[in-house]
């Protein structure tokens, strides 16, 4: 998931972009951690995320149980899920901050932007990892707009292959942008694959 | 990974999932059938957990669970939980819980050296000249770290049969006790860069300054590296906190 901070893309393109992560950390508040993950759980919902997944269960594009989810939650599990909506994150933030749960929560997005959110909710952001560019063979990689969106998988699970044939389906006229963004998004488990950028992306490689 | 072909029909509508590009179409006799190209497989398990194959002809290779391929496995399938970190994914946690567990400190700085990303893929021996380049300088590695424990703590090397698997990527992760140490540090990874046959992605883990400043980018703008606008936060809210 270390990847979710190297989502590439133009300042323009990542906004509106956010990734939320909430990880207990083992042998220090794992203990007893499974009903704050249910408690931030059900406030992530009631913001509203464009996306969300589990390990297992899949993901919000192509359909998750989320009450089986619940069922299966225990002490080391961690929430994904990604915003496609300042406001809505800020929402599920100020409320976890609210009821001081206590596990650590990171967010993946514009630097400056979630500088102005912690700034606005009194929070004190404690680290960062900074993205530092790729290297080596960088000529192997492909078209920029490709990486944009096979990036938004945390855990690669989304080959080049599947964007190109996708966004060749959707030159063809095959398929429609809906189906686009369901095939393309359903190898991320985690649910961090912002469909809402997905289509931005995938209009703008159509135009 | 492999698919049985008495059961595949040839639709290859597994054809692009596969991160990997292992798939393929069979030439070699059998035209109506896709196989898998065993060198080239990741063993992330996409291909048979998203139920793709309309006849459900994937099936788990035999040696998929012995050594030296199961770490094919360990480092490219996320529903796998490593166990030395019991975390899932590649199975570190980096800046994730920085704020309850204090591994870096304010002065010090986290690097993640992230092989095989995005989307190439990487072998144990072109991340081994890494690992042992960075060895040689003397640097911390992440005790923590499933590739840390793989390594030779004397060399930085891996064992000889490692050496060829593919996986879709391992993260080198170590510890830098000042930022100083970007000044050795820096030229050796870019050094690699130019060796390998594959990519990785680099970020630096910091602690902000009680002033919310990170001195950090400047140093690392100094040293000749960009950074992206964006990036991870931990937001402080973990508790019990570290303030170190």
């Amino acid at each position: 998931m270390t990847h979710s901070l190297h989502r590439r893309g133009s300042v323009d393109s990542l906004q509106n972009d956010y990734v939320f992560l909430c990880t207990p950390a083992k042998g220090v508040n794992n203990k007893d951690a499974a009903n704050k993950l249910l408690r931030i759980l059900d406030i992530l919902m009631e913001a509203g995320p464009a996306n969300m997944g589990f390990y297992g269960h899949g993901n919000m594009i192509n359909g998750i149980d989320l009450e089986e989810v619940k069922r299966t939650l225990h002490d080391t599990s961690r929430l994904r899920c990604c915003f496609d909506d300042k406001e809505r994150l800020k929402e599920a933030l100020r409320r976890i901050k609210s009821e001081d749960l206590g596990l650590s929560i990171t967010v993946s997005g514009l630097i400056d932007e979630l500088l102005d959110i912690c700034g606005e909710l009194e929070l004190e952001p404690h680290t960062i990892n900074i993205s530092c560019g790729c290297y080596g063979r960088v000529d192997r990689l492909p078209h920029p707009g490709i990486l944009e969106i096979s990036t938004m998988c945390g855990h690669g699970m989304i080959s080049y292959s599947l964007v190109e044939s996708v966004v060749a389906q959707l030159h063809a006229g095959s398929i429609d942008i809906d189906s686009a963004i369901s095939l393309i998004g359903g190898p991320c488990t985690c649910g961090i694959f912002n469909p809402t950028r997905a289509r931005a992306l995938l209009t703008s490689m159509s135009d | 990974m492999r698919i049985d072909p008495d059961i595949c029909i040839g639709c290859l509508m597994c054809l692009d999932y596969c991160p990997a590009g292992a798939l393929r179409q069979n030439v070699d006799g059998q035209l109506n059938s896709v196989v898998v190209a065993d060198d080239l497989c990741f063993e992330c398990g996409l291909c048979r957990r998203l139920m793709i194959c309309p006849v459900d002809a994937f099936e788990e290779s035999a040696d998929v669970d012995k050594f030296p391929r199961v770490v094919r496995t360990y480092f490219s399938n996320p529903n796998t939980t490593h166990k030395l970190t019991l975390v899932p994914g590649r199975g570190t946690e980096e800046s994730k819980t920085n704020d309850v567990t204090g591994r870096i400190k304010r002065g010090e700085l986290g690097m993640c050296i992230e092989f095989g990303r995005p989307g190439l893929g990487s072998t144990f021996r072109d991340i081994s000249l890494m690992t042992k380049r960075l060895k040689a300088l003397g640097v911390q590695f992440e005790p923590n770290n499933p590739l840390t424990e793989l390594m030779d703590p004397e060399t930085g090397s891996f064992s000889d049969d490692l050496l060829p698997e593919r996986i879709l990527s391992a993260i080198i992760e170590i510890r830098l006790a000042s930022r100083d140490e970007l000044d050795c540090v820096i030229p050796v990874i870019m050094d690699v860069a130019k060796e390998i046959d594959t990519v990785f992605s680099l970020s630096v883990i910091s602690r902000f300054e009680e002033s919310g400043e990170l001195p950090v980018l400047k140093k690392l703008s100094d040293l000749g590296i960009s950074c992206a606008p964006n990036a991870k936060i931990n937001l402080g809210l973990g508790r019990p906190l570290v303030n170190l």
